[in-house]
């Protein structure tokens, strides 16, 4: 579990040798643990106590093992004046690996232990010094692989997504009063807020929403489209939701050669995420028959592309009971990301869902747009680029995505003029949604998050 | 045969708070006293002579499903009924009903009269005996001390005493001390407090002129009549027979606008006079004129104070501006040109103990078997009062038994609502129910209180087997009703569906089904509101389950929030005055933030592990 009462260090510079090298320390032991390895200048150690606002001073590093000195200077924050919150002291000195292995090493048997990956940043968003998307940021600065994923990371650390998101939920939040102040003073002749005025917010609100959405997208397009596979037994219905996915999406489709049985594909846009959907056929164990040979042909195949695919869509039909094969490969181990998909719902009665199943309809249309942004949330979540940046682009543009929902389900409520108290339901859903990208709002799985993000609680 | 003067539980104050406190902990069976300075003012109405109104109305109405006596008091001498917000979605719906104010307090004197097991006193209560604190626990309240040096023993006691602490009268520049125009104050019992280490500060509110219907020319106002069909507040009451007298609209203008700015410098609040702070949605006309002054005129509403009287009061007028000036003001306004002001309007400034000093069972949290309801609390309005002391007086006699309070949720109650928003956020101005408070208000309507709160009541004991009888065959003609409109098909779709179209109403159906004609209006009614309603439920839900999951994790009694490593210092002061019982608690307190909740919840599962 998680120890905030103790005093961490680690190597915070870049690894590998550099001109100058720093070991961070944060927690309430700090100044015992700097003690035995630094030796100020003109500063006594009783004055470093008491200070109350952020300090440098030079002096020498001393280590056990080492003959000698090194020159370094020693910066210290005071309680409530650091980026952690708590004492923060960093040595600054030549940035040679073994030396600051020692240095930290040596910290460590004065009372620190080493930190987690992360951990500093993790005690930076508790003292609130930073909102979660620029926690999650810094671990994209730590992940990031290229430079692309850097641009995103530092975007977010200046509060590139908070910023504009806080603006608007203000204005909503000011909407929502107007509103709520003509339902509670009935009696009370007072302004009210006109539809027209309702709407004009509301379309405002949504057009935030989406850009910032859109912008999420746009950071993490990468060159490749991922592959996005479409399973499921036969006749579960799968090439008519590939067709529902790809008319909407306007795409051309086209059969591999080889054989009939094979797997079609197109590249489509999914919500701005590029896509290579892929339409399989269909799983089955027991191949016999006439025509076994080609359709072991087609599952070979369907296997291959299972394997290289980063997003799988399983495809269940909901006017049968699932059958066995079914249930193992609900439950069974998979890697990537895994959407389950109901078919058929227009024709099914009421039955066994696996929960967190998309139930569809390529006849109705009904879920059909839910499945589209939920596979371009899976592509973001499955780590086509950087894992935390990707794993907080897919976490916010969820919520966006939910937030521009609601606005939109407010926005026809005033038009069909169904009731404030239903638009006030709506706006509030959307201002939890916004809230959540930003971490204003409280809700138990941010922990959970933070916990499983920064390697914490193992 | 005990003593007359020890009782299990004493109530002080008789007010809207401590009637409902008294009757509440006699029904548990608890020997219960009601002490009041005047016996002839058992739930005398104070301000303006109504009961309910928007988001107030779905109290009375949980008051009611619990057994409480508003309702039924108010159903029997109500003179106007109104449904408010009729035109907006039904958890908008408030009942309101003018009152006849003589006739409603003789009603509640004479349900407090009947209830076994209740005892009415005539007492001004001085001070409060305490036990001191064993090592490791409380001081525990034992009885109180009257003006008289009587000495009243009882093991827990309510504390409803409303306005009459400290309470300074204001008419323009005259004060005088008192709890209510023609009474006196009360000055022991909130140094008493103090000297339990509780905290008071002080809070005002005010009155408008009383007038005399008979020097009031009607013709120049409009006429505000009742509903056709009145609604009954009680589940109990079947239908209301009583004719109903019209209230009266008129409005002030320029002219009066202008007097009261000259005037301004001898109304209390605007010369100094007045430090505490009022309310910001029922203000003094002289508020309304400064804050609003591009609004060239204000609503009032002419309100008859009971049958056998001619006294109207004049809602919307509230004032402190001295005599002379109301004279003035009154007589500038279309209708009340020759108006006689029977008895002026005043301020009356008062103590309140700021309310997170509460538990959430409203038990005080320095001084065990104290419990504070109604005004004490930084409260407004009969109906917020009457139902804390519902609930105060149930949970003074549940903690007698043993048993766990009653402690209801956000999402159950506006009464939970209210007492979390009361010991979580505390107060800066006097605290009145809105139904923008309750997140989850499509759910907490007035038309189901019953639904939601009777069997709490019945399981606790609160509720007569009438009630538990009527809302058993209520649900089961529901659920019938519902069965039949799931089975019952037009074309492709059955008529619960066809219902839940927003433009679908009940009497389509019936049009379909002749059958349905047969259902009785409230259960027709409660049909449809959960059906139209059922896609907003069903996602609030969510929100709903999560808030259950955070408040599941429980923080324990006597937990060190001081001790806190790393929490922001403002954060551990906060947390250590409010000490929330679990985290949806904490994370409800205002200033903290959901990077405090994740501290707290990182040494709670520590201290738990541990």
């Amino acid at each position: 579990m998680l120890h905030l009462d103790e005093t961490i260090a680690a190597i915070a510079s870049a690894p590998g040798g550099a001109a100058e090298g720093i070991v961070r320390l944060s927690g309430p032991d700090v100044l015992r643990c700097v003690e035995q390895v630094f030796q100020p200048q003109g500063m006594d150690w009783r004055r470093l106590a008491a200070i109350t606002w952020p300090t440098a001073v030079a002096g020498a590093i001393r280590l056990d093992d080492v003959h000698g000195l090194l020159p370094a200077e020693l910066y210290l924050w005071p309680a409530g004046r650091s980026y952690t919150g708590g004492p923060v002291a960093e040595l600054h000195t030549i940035g040679s690996p073994p030396l600051l292995e020692a240095v930290v090493r040596q910290c460590c048997r004065a009372g620190a232990r080493l930190a987690e990956p992360g951990e500093f940043t993790l005690r930076a968003f508790l003292a609130g010094r930073i909102d979660l998307t620029q926690a999650e940021a810094v671990l994209g600065v730590i992940d990031s692989t290229d430079a692309d994923d850097l641009d995103v990371a530092l975007a977010q650390l200046a509060g590139g997504l908070a910023k504009p998101l806080d603006r608007r939920r203000d204005a909503l939040l000011d909407l929502l009063g107007h509103l709520e102040a003509g339902v509670d003073f009935a009696d009370e002749d007072l302004p009210l807020i006109t539809p027209d005025e309702l709407q004009g917010q509301l379309a405002a609100a949504i057009e935030t929403a989406e850009a910032l959405a859109q912008q999420i997208l746009c950071r993490h397009r990468s060159g490749e489209a991922t592959h996005v596979v479409l399973t499921g037994w036969p006749n579960v219905s799968k090439s008519s939701l590939f067709n529902a996915l790809v008319r909407r999406a306007g795409a051309l489709v086209s059969h591999e050669p080889g054989t009939t049985r094979d797997y079609l594909t197109a590249e489509i846009d999914m919500d701005g995420v590029r896509v290579q959907l892929i339409d399989t056929a269909g799983v089955e164990t027991d191949v016999a028959g006439s025509d076994a040979d080609v359709r072991r042909q087609a599952q070979e195949a369907a296997a291959r592309e299972t394997r290289h695919t980063r997003v799988r869509v399983f495809c269940l039909d909901a006017t049968r009971p699932m059958t066995d094969a079914e249930r193992s490969e609900l439950t069974g181990p998979m890697s990537g990301e895994r959407l389950v998909v109901l078919t058929k719902v227009d024709a099914a009665g009421p039955g066994e869902r696996p929960p967190g199943a998309i139930a569809t309809s390529s006849v109705t249309g009904e879920g059909i747009e839910l499945l589209r942004r939920r596979i371009g949330e899976a592509v973001l979540a499955s780590g086509t680029s950087g894992g935390a940046v990707a794993a907080t682009a897919a976490r916010c543009h969820e919520s966006l995505g939910a937030a521009v929902d609601s606005l939109r389900r407010a926005s026809r409520i005033v038009e069909s003029r169904a009731g404030e108290e239903l638009v006030a339901v709506e706006i509030r859903l959307a201002l939890d949604e916004l809230g959540q990208v930003a971490g204003r709002v409280y809700t138990d799985d941010v922990l959970d998050r933070i916990f499983t993000r920064f390697c914490i609680g193992k | 045969m005990p003593s007359p003067r020890e009782f299990d539980i004493l109530v002080v104050g008789a007010g809207h708070a401590g009637v409902e406190a008294a009757l509440a902990a006699a029904r548990l069976g608890a020997a219960t006293a009601l002490v009041t300075s005047r016996l002839d003012t058992i739930a005398r109405m104070s301000c303006n002579p109504a009961i309910g109104g928007v988001a107030k109305g779905q109290i009375v109405r949980e008051i009611d499903a619990l057994g409480g006596a508003m309702g039924r008091a108010i159903d029997r001498t109500g003179i106007q009924f109104r449904m408010l917000n009729r035109r907006k979605g039904p958890a908008m719906h408030g009942p309101r009903a003018q009152a006849d104010k003589l006739a409603y307090h003789e009603e509640v004197r004479r349900i407090c009269q009947e209830q076994p097991g209740l005892t009415l006193r005539e007492e001004t209560v001085e001070d409060l005996l305490i036990e001191p604190a064993t090592p490791g626990g409380r001081p525990h309240v034992t009885g109180v001390r009257t003006a008289d040096g009587v000495v009243y023993r009882a093991r827990a006691i309510v504390l409803a005493t409303g306005t009459f602490m400290q309470g300074v009268l204001h008419y323009g520049p005259t004060q005088t001390p008192g709890g209510r125009v023609g009474e006196a104050a009360t000055a022991g019992v909130s140094d008493a407090l103090r000297r339990l280490g509780l905290r008071t500060a002080r809070f005002k509110t005010g009155t408008p002129p009383r007038l005399d219907g008979r020097t009031i020319d009607y013709a120049k106002t409009q006429l505000h009549p009742g509903d056709d069909v009145p609604e009954p507040f009680s589940f109990l009451t079947d239908r209301l027979d009583c004719e109903q007298i019209p209230c009266y609209i008129t409005y002030t203008n320029a002219a009066v606008h202008e007097l009261i700015l000259a005037n301004l410098d001898r109304a209390p609040m605007y010369s100094g006079q007045i430090q505490s702070t009022g309310p910001r949605y029922c203000p003094s006309i002289e508020t309304k004129v400064v804050r609003f002054a591009d609004k060239d005129r204000h609503q009032l509403f002419i309100e008859p104070e009971g049958r056998a009287t001619h006294e109207v009061y004049l809602n919307g007028l509230s004032t402190s501006l001295p005599p002379d000036v109301q004279d003035a003001m009154v007589r500038l306004i279309p209708g009340l040109e020759r108006a006689a002001i029977l008895r002026y309007g005043y301020a009356i400034e008062y103590d309140f103990v700021p309310p997170e000093q509460l538990k959430p069972s409203l038990e005080t949290k320095p001084v065990a078997g104290l419990y504070l309801a109604g005004q004490i609390n930084g409260t407004t309005g009969y109906e917020e009062a009457a139902g804390q002391g519902l609930l105060a007086g149930t949970n003074a006699a549940l903690a007698l038994r043993g048993d766990e309070p009653l402690v209801l949720g956000r999402d159950e109650a506006y009464l939970g609502v209210m007492v979390d928003d009361l010991v979580t956020r505390g107060v800066d101005e006097p605290y009145r129910m809105f139904t923008s408070r309750a997140e989850y208000r499509l759910r907490l309507r007035q038309d189901n209180a019953d639904r939601r709160l009777t069997p709490i009541g019945d399981r606790l004991g609160l509720v007569e087997p009438v009630r538990r009888e009527k809302l058993q065959r209520k649900e089961r003609q529901i659920a019938e009703t519902m069965a039949l409109l799931e089975r019952t098909h037009a074309g492709q779709a059955s008529l619960a569906k066809l219902l839940r179209r927003p433009e679908t109403p009940w009497s389509d159906l019936v049009g379909r089904l002749p059958e349905l004609a047969a259902v009785p209006e409230e259960v027709a009614r409660q049909v449809t509101y959960d059906v139209k309603y059922a896609g907003y439920l069903a996602r609030q839900d969510i929100d709903i389950a999560r808030q259950h999951r955070l408040a599941d994790r429980r923080i324990p009694d006597g937990f060190d929030f001081t001790g806190l490593a790393h929490m922001r210092m403002e954060a551990r002061e906060k947390l250590a005055r409010i000490r929330p019982t679990n985290l949806a608690q904490a994370s409800r307190i205002s200033g903290i933030t959901p990077a405090d909740v994740a501290v707290l919840m990182v040494h709670l599962a520590r201290s738990e592990t541990a």
